[in-house]
């Protein structure tokens, strides 16, 4: 089953540095954990707990997409872009009426899908940059969100909806199962499904991929296309907690999603790394910055801090990974 | 032969556009003068000329320094923010004083050193994308920004400063033949020393550069080095027409930056390109601002056609990497039917 299997790696196999990226951020995570609980007693209660799972839900779905494209040698810093037109778009065509929840949604998905059908028909088909093609996005889609909206928040969304995000099953937000959902279903498509491995092999190495029969251009289309609807899905998860449409709302999860990707152990370049990962990454960033808050640091150390948590977290595992 | 009449063609428009800048861009400028000037009254008045100018001297400055790490396949994020920390620091020290002035450029440029002096040693030693590198030292930057300043307004400038940012000679704003200057010194740099051949050398492959005996590590540290640099300089000019330091003056240059150079016809997958296709494409980008100022479109729908420009660029970029493509085997054909009719290769 294993389509990327090289002499190289099976020899590696039993190393450190071939489990490293795998249970690196697990480790990590751990470490954390213990650190905060030992600095704030009110770290580990379940009120807290729960209030670090809510947060984190939102930027877990998006990273999840992020996950794809980095996987297939891609990035897309569009994302945070169409966070915030979905939750504007949401909180207005809502207007206070549950019948419309459903044609909310397939309107926001939609958008989705016409975004990543863009980036594959740029990225993919015509070979522009990634990074600068969707950076061009993320402006124009903002653009349009404040022509949309004249830079005023919608906030037409009713309380079923925001149940979403709000409400609990035996004491557990709704969110987390679904967003354990979302990682389970991409785990087991990227580990165990013949189409799955299909991603390995275009970000491992795209020509090679290609000659061996993997329709690339397909993979990586569909890459773009679920990490654009993922991107949608974390926004109505952040409508349905903040109860707001915002211009702004989703601004900064676009470089959050590729860190916590990148901490996850996924390498810059595609290839090499996973969903399981990317979920530990995410719980790192939202620990982390839950600890701030709980400590009551400066939010401008919160900048400084997270810098370093980026460049250090990538550079361990980039030097393991380097070639030579 | 046809061939070599072919390649020496190319060579002569290659050795004019590294020195003027793609000629593509020459027409798309003309083109965009044409249209401003049919569409406003005002745009070819020498007091908007004036303001063009103005405006573009921080986006040029700053692109500039961005060249230089793009030719080698790398790009820096950080320049928005250390643009604002040269100007929060230099006016944060000057505090309206004018014996001041000296020590805090000194310590503007020094900080914006610092921060290119990190970014190419992450880069380079510890081989982290240069995409997260400074994306990291961006985050780091601004948070040290952010506790200096308090994120208000802060400092003053000396009364020197404004006399210089407001002065002008006839139509040109004295500043403008600054960032001239640097631009000039960039493409000499650039077209007539080893450095600036190691730069395309990298950019084309590193792993060929450094198997030639090119010092890529070096190369590539200068080049994040100038690149911070030149951001500070970019954060000096713009203090010189502001009346106190802005913690967030530097927003928005970062992509703003990539776009020019990218526009400029520089490629991100490195090694082609150059500045002078920077400096016309900030003479594009800051052109199409000053019409849709004039013409009073929304600031918002202004965001949809940066977006739409950058996303034209690369567009046209990838286009242009696969018409070379095309060309370079139209080429090869004609050198095949040649040596045909020359009695088959020797």
């Amino acid at each position: 089953m294993t389509v990327v299997a090289d002499p190289v790696s099976r020899r590696r196999r039993r190393s450190w540095s071939h489990y490293a990226p795998i249970l690196g951020p697990w480790l990590i995570l751990v470490v954390l954990i213990i650190v905060a609980a030992a600095l704030s007693p009110a770290f580990l209660d379940p009120t807290n707990l729960r209030n670090i799972l809510r947060q984190a839900a939102p930027l877990a779905i998006v990273a999840l997409g992020q996950t794809l494209v980095i996987l297939i040698g891609g990035i897309d810093v569009s994302v945070g872009s169409v966070i915030s037109l979905t939750t504007v778009i949401g909180g207005s065509v809502m207007a206070d009426s549950n019948a419309r929840i459903l044609p909310t949604v397939l309107t926001v998905v939609a958008v989705g899908v016409v975004v990543g059908l863009f980036h594959y028909l740029l990225i993919v088909r015509i070979g522009t940059d990634a990074f600068v093609t969707t950076l061009g996005t993320l402006l124009a889609l903002e653009g349009l969100n404040l022509i949309y909206t004249g830079g005023a928040p919608r906030s037409n969304v009713t309380d079923e909806f925001r149940k979403l995000a709000e409400g609990t099953i035996v004491g557990v937000p709704v969110v987390i199962p679904l967003v354990a959902l979302l990682a389970v279903g991409l785990g087991f498509l990227l580990r165990r499904t013949s189409f799955g491995r299909r991603f390995y092999a275009v970000g491992g190495n795209e020509a090679a991929a290609r000659l061996s029969g993997v329709r690339s251009t397909r993979i990586q289309g569909t890459a773009y296309v679920l990490c654009s609807v993922l991107a949608v899905l974390a926004g109505l998860v952040l409508l349905a907690r903040i109860g707001t449409g915002a211009t702004l709302a989703g601004e900064g999860l676009e470089l959050d999603s590729i860190a916590a990707v990148l901490i996850g152990g996924t390498v810059f370049g595609g290839g090499k790394g996973g969903v399981g990962g990317t979920i530990a990454g995410v719980l790192i960033l939202t620990i982390l910055f839950n600890i701030f808050n709980l400590l009551a640091i400066s939010r401008f150390a919160h900048l400084i801090i997270k810098g370093v948590v980026i460049v250090v977290g990538i550079a361990m595992y980039s030097r393991r990974s380097a070639p030579e | 032969m046809p061939d070599v009449a072919i390649e020496q063609r190319r060579g002569s428009i290659r050795t004019v556009s590294k020195w003027l800048g793609p000629g593509r861009l020459w027409l798309l400028l003309a083109g965009l003068v044409i249209a401003g000037t049919l569409a406003n009254d005002v745009f070819l008045t020498s007091r908007n000329l004036t303001n063009v100018m103005r405006q573009s001297i921080v986006l040029g400055i700053v692109a500039v320094g961005q060249t230089l790490v793009v030719l080698i396949r790398g790009i820096d994020i950080s320049v928005a923010a250390t643009i604002a920390m040269a100007n929060t620091t230099l006016m944060g020290i000057v505090a309206g004083e004018s014996q001041r002035l000296p020590a805090g450029i000194a310590v503007a440029l020094a900080a914006g050193l610092i921060v290119g002096l990190t970014n190419g040693i992450a880069t380079v030693a510890a081989k982290v994308p240069p995409f997260i590198v400074t994306l990291g030292t961006a985050s780091i930057v601004t948070g040290i920004t952010f506790l200096y300043t308090d994120q208000t307004s802060f400092g003053k400038p000396a009364p020197e400063m404004n006399a210089l940012g407001f002065a002008a000679i006839g139509p040109f704003p004295v500043l403008f033949f600054a960032y001239l200057g640097i631009a000039i010194i960039a493409l000499v740099i650039q077209n007539r020393t080893i450095f600036g051949r190691h730069l395309f050398a990298i950019g084309g492959s590193e792993s060929i550069a450094r198997l030639s005996g090119v010092p890529t590590r070096r190369v590539q540290l200068i080049a994040y080095a100038a690149c911070g640099l030149l951001a500070a300089m970019a954060g000096v000019a713009m203090s010189m027409r502001m009346g106190a330091g802005e913690p967030l003056s530097g927003v928005g240059f970062d992509w703003d930056s990539v776009a020019a150079v990218v526009v400029g016809g520089t490629a991100l997958t490195g090694g082609q390109g150059g500045v002078a296709g920077t400096v016309l494409g900030v003479a594009v980008i800051s052109i199409l601002n000053n019409v849709m100022n004039l013409m009073a479109i929304s600031s918002f729908a202004q965001i949809v056609v940066k977006g739409a420009i950058v996303v034209l660029a690369v567009l046209l970029s990838a286009l242009s990497v696969r018409w070379a493509a095309t060309s370079d085997r139209r080429t090869a054909r004609l050198r095949i039917i040649g040596e045909a009719e020359a009695g088959g290769p020797t």
